[in-house]
């Protein structure tokens, strides 16, 4: 058999797999109402599907084959300068001025502050958040063209100090973690003064560190929202460099990634994983119910979300701390525990995105009718409606989460085989990861089948 | 990291003449075919972006390392050496070499061959295992 026939078998038995996973997912969302099947049941089979995934890509053992499959690549048309220097860049700070003129205005009589009617709310949490992070995976990173706080700090002169090698990827952990906690615990999505002060925060931080440190080391390094849409980027099929667009399989960007330096930004994409899941988190009943038996034994509600915060970002980062490990020991390796962490930690990202997929993308849709209608009349838009969401739309949530992951597997697979002489040694390297992935999936798919409940606790302060 | 003791660099810029590479593997009627896939998982890494990009590797104080004679990674066993020296420093390494790469990856095709029917027979017990149990839960 011919190398090129293996190769299309496989992809074609991976994609039967896909396939047969929506059909199991639609079949499954729809009998839970139905024929009930069991939660554990579902969540094994997200968990086998996974697993099995992972099985069938060990039979792809041809190095040339897996490397075609990230290495290729066309070039297109590059953009025009124009759209990139000015029209994106007032593109991005026309929203930025919006999205304050509204945000601070609405106490004001003329512009309306209920958040399905506010423009600043929508434009944020509708247009950007939701919307525009789903444009940077499934089409292509144009942010730093479009970043406002990058607009601005260009134009501004740059004190040029040298940004601290060792600090790396760091405060954009922290930032992001910080971002996201701001955004759980503060009424950002109904307050349009809140949101337009986090805003300014956030902008006031990000050009003062762009100043200081220069514009490129910051939004290349410290600045967590450019450094989120990088790695979403890099799930994408098109991506711009100085020569231009090129095309390339979707998460192939993952493969070459060379951007994880040091533990800092291996972190940020545990964090990035983590924050995600946490904000789902928090709306199940599950965490209600956790929340208010411990918020009865007097502990205030902040402590209670902090807490839980803190625990969770570090069960994580020990989680996949403990899967590098596991991994050097099963593939009988010398490679580096941090570098088996800061090889392997690309693929999160495609997690990352598929959840951020299943969670937006129903959210999206159903809001981007009020959100044309503030767009069209911001001062005075008709009563919010919303469209409704077929009852398909739960299978698509699944099916996100669980392409996410079997993007995530390949990914892995194909790192394996970049760092490892041995093909048996690169998929056994692997097993631990696997694990850890089978266990998210669950966790994940647990979290996006639950009923949504409002956040108990509220207000926090 | 450079000057780290344990610390490597891949590099390579494979130039050899694959068609006389590929006719010779042909007179070798043995194990021509995975002989071929040898070389064609040389060429595959030929011009790769992050080639010459460095594999931090520890070595724990009591173990006694295989190193690459090009770029001194340290390995478990000789046969990754193999194998390592084949796929990064295709280019330059001796016949000697070159020959002990295909006899290693030949070798660890045949270890493969094994792995696939395991994994089969995992495939095969996870899916009829969760028929079953559809068929007992629901």
């Amino acid at each position: 058999m011919s190398r090129s026939v293996r190769g299309l078998l496989t992809v074609g038995l991976l994609l039967a797999v896909a396939g047969s996973v929506r059909a199991h997912g639609a079949a499954l969302r729809g009998a839970s109402e139905s024929l009930a099947v069991p939660t554990w049941l579902f969540l094994a089979t997200g968990g086998a599907v996974v697993g099995a995934s992972f099985l069938l890509a060990t039979f792809a053992t041809d190095r040339a084959f897996v490397r075609r499959s990230h290495a290729a690549a066309s070039r297109l048309g590059s953009i025009p300068a124009l759209a990139r220097t000015v029209l994106a860049p007032a593109v991005g700070v026309l929203g930025l001025v919006v999205v304050l003129a509204f945000g601070f205005g609405a106490p004001t009589e003329s512009i309306p502050d209920a958040p399905k009617e506010n423009l600043a709310v929508l434009v944020v949490w509708v247009g950007w958040w939701a919307g525009y992070v789903m444009s940077l995976y499934l089409v292509g990173n144009t942010w730093p063209a479009l970043d406002p706080f990058r607009t601005i700090s260009r134009v501004l002169p740059s004190l040029d100090y040298e940004y601290p090698a060792h600090v790396g990827a760091w405060p954009a952990v922290a930032g992001l973690l910080a971002l996201v906690f701001v955004e759980v615990a503060f009424p950002l999505a109904e307050d349009p003064v809140a949101l337009a002060t986090a805003v300014t925060g956030y902008g006031v931080l990000t050009v003062a560190g762009a100043v200081v440190f220069g514009v490129e080391d910051w939004f290349g390094t410290a600045d967590p929202v450019a450094r989120a849409f990088e790695h979403y980027g890099r799930v994408a099929p098109l991506a711009r460099d100085d020569d231009g667009i090129t095309l390339r399989v979707p998460g192939a960007g993952l493969v070459d990634y060379d951007g994880m330096d040091d533990a800092g930004a291996v972190a940020f994409v545990v964090a990035l994983v983590f924050a995600t899941t946490y904000d789902g988190f928090v709306a199940t009943p599950a965490w209600r119910s956790a929340a208010e038996a411990v918020a009865g034994a007097g502990v205030p509600g902040l402590v209670v979300y902090l807490g839980a915060y803190a625990l969770g970002f570090l069960a994580f980062v020990a989680t996949y701390r403990i899967a590098a490990r596991l991994g050097r020991r099963t593939g009988d390796t010398y490679v580096a525990v941090v570098e088996l962490a800061r090889r392997f930690a690309p693929p999160l990202v495609a997690i990352a995105a598929g959840y951020h997929l299943a969670h937006y993308l129903g959210f999206f849709v159903s809001l981007s009718l009020p959100l044309w209608s503030a767009l069209l009349a911001p001062t005075a838009p008709p009563a919010p409606q919303q469209f409704v969401l077929p009852s398909f739309f739960g299978a698509v949530a699944i099916a996100a989460i669980l392409l996410g992951h079997l993007l995530a597997v390949w990914v892995a697979h194909a790192i394996g085989f970049e760092t490892f002489p041995g093909r048996l040694q690169a998929v056994r390297a692997q097993y631990a990861f696997v694990v850890v992935m089978i266990a998210y999936t669950m966790l994940s798919l647990w979290i996006v089948t639950q009923p949504t409940v409002t956040p108990p606790l509220f207000p926090l302060l | 990291m450079p000057g780290h003791p344990n610390t490597s660099t891949d590099s390579d810029a494979h130039t050899g003449d694959d068609d006389a590479d590929d006719a010779a593997d042909g007179d070798d009627a043995a194990d021509g075919d995975d002989a071929a896939d040898a070389d064609d998982a040389a060429d595959a890494n030929a011009g790769k972006p992050d080639a010459t990009e460095a594999v931090q590797s520890t070595v724990p104080p009591d173990a006694d390392p295989r190193r690459c004679p090009y770029c001194s990674r340290p390995f478990t066993t000789q046969e990754r050496v193999d194998l390592h020296v084949g796929l990064e420093h295709y280019d330059v390494c001796s016949d000697a070499e070159a020959s002990a790469f295909e006899d290693a990856y030949t070798d660890e095709t045949e270890e493969l061959r094994l792995f696939r029917l395991k994994t089969t027979a995992v495939i095969v017990v996870l899916y009829f295992g969760l028929l079953i149990v559809y068929s007992l839960a629901t």
